[in-house]
């Protein structure tokens, strides 16, 4: 009942949000919706299968560049967005391949050398990339005869693709794949006697989170229109790390909402000046100390204290 | 385990960490006067003395010298002969090839997992 109620009312929220929200504030918004594609999708890899995966700004990267470059050639925006999703695909299935069969630190030490790679690329391969200046006048979301303009109507768009993408992730969640992934992250051995290839798991989990950061990174290229190597730094790796882990590990609304908060804390926050920094890190620590399973975890808790407090 | 031997676990772990401490130290001091010093240098240079582990070995001091010397003159070639762009990229392609074929390393022990 109580859980009913609030995805009703976020919903609600959630639709009538451009109505309230100046057109600076709802780009911000746009871009933290984004941000929790790459968050879903990093769950995958680390919230359920346990895996560090520093690579997820690299897929995001080459998601943007491929959108940019084959809009460019001439392609429309559907296929483009597809070859996106099928070269960051690509791109993970070759870096984890060698790399997942490992177990302990190194699956991260690969995925953030795999970063830094992409970035040197990035800025040094000018004729495609354009270096560090990036690429410009990249053409706009158009799904057939759906093109949007404007904040607002990007708003709606980007709303509908992270709700599929949540779909999308509590269907895997609930399937043969999702139950493989909670057993291989809580103990790769058990999950190994008990008839889970955890190679092919660990691989497709990946390769899923790959995925999400490609079409995130396609939708990002368009919507924006301008890109530039600093977006998909290992810098944003860490931040993306940092949502999942505010926002609780393994969950899905902690997926969302650990995005949200992080990219809207700081513009509001702004009137701090340069002390927003401080305060915006002692509120992560705080968060992670206080809370280890994230904000998640302390929302339910928030929700049926009353409740409790009667009996 | 090691504390049911007498060993005192805490201390044993903040001694090794002082230890690699003192020994970046000692790095630091040597760097500066060749290069230079900046306050985001030591991000790339903790990567590599990552991949130096990884290549030449865990745990093992001729792993980490000859993976160390083998990365320098690595680099530095790659950076002459083939592009001095892509310098910080050799490193980390070293690893990955490295991470495919032989993951223990050049002098890594074969180390069993405890269940």
């Amino acid at each position: 009942m109580g859980r009913a109620l609030l995805i009703s009312a976020g919903t609600i929220a959630a639709l009538l949000a451009p109505l309230l929200l100046g057109s600076y504030f709802l780009e911000i918004v746009n871009i933290a919706i984004l941000n929790a594609m790459l968050v879903l999708g990093l769950n995958f890899v680390t919230g359920w299968t346990g895996q560090i995966n520093s690579g997820q700004a690299a897929f995001y990267g080459i998601g943007a560049y491929t959108t940019a470059i084959a809009t460019r050639a001439g392609a429309p925006w559907l296929a483009a967005s597809l070859l996106s999703a099928l070269a960051a695909a690509a791109a993970s299935l070759a870096l984890g391949l060698p790399t997942l069969r490992l177990r302990r630190s190194y699956p991260a030490m690969a995925t953030i050398g795999f970063g830094e790679i992409l970035r040197l690329i990035l800025v040094h391969w000018e004729p495609v990339t354009g270096g560090s200046s990036g690429l410009r006048h990249i053409a706009g979301i158009a799904i057939g005869p759906l093109a949007p303009d404007g904040q607002t109507q990007h708003y709606y768009l980007l709303l509908a693709a992270l709700a599929l993408a949540t779909v999308a992730a509590m269907r895997i969640r609930g399937s043969w794949l999702g139950r493989a992934m909670i057993a291989t992250r809580d103990s790769e051995i058990a999950a190994e006697l008990s008839g889970v290839d955890t190679v092919r798991t660990k691989l497709l989990a990946f390769m899923i989170g790959a995925i999400y950061a490609g079409l995130a990174g396609s939708f990002y290229a368009s919507y924006i229109g301008y890109i530039s190597p600093d977006t998909f730094t290992n810098r944003q790796a860490v931040l993306l790390f940092t949502m999942l882990i505010v926002g609780g590990t393994g969950s899905i609304p902690g997926a969302v909402i650990g995005a949200f908060a992080l990219t809207i804390l700081p513009e509001l926050l702004r009137f701090l000046g340069q002390w927003y920094l401080v305060i915006y890190g002692v509120g992560v620590i705080a968060v992670i100390i206080l809370a280890p399973g994230g904000m998640a975890a302390i929302l339910p808790r928030l929700v049926r204290r009353p409740a409790e407090r009667r009996r | 385990m090691a504390r049911l031997v007498g060993i005192r676990v805490n201390r044993t772990i903040a001694v090794a960490f002082v230890l690699g401490a003192v020994l970046a130290g000692v790095a630091g001091l040597m760097v500066a006067p060749i290069f230079l010093a900046e306050p985001t240098m030591g991000g790339i240079l903790g990567l590599n003395g990552f991949v130096v582990s990884v290549v030449g070995g865990f745990g093992n001091l001729p792993g980490a010298v000859i993976g160390g010397l083998s990365l320098g003159l690595i680099e530095t070639f790659g950076a002459r002969y083939i592009s001095s762009d892509y310098r910080d990229a050799y490193s980390f392609v070293v690893m990955i090839a490295m991470l495919c074929v032989w993951p223990r390393g050049l002098f890594g022990e074969k180390t069993s997992e405890r269940v």
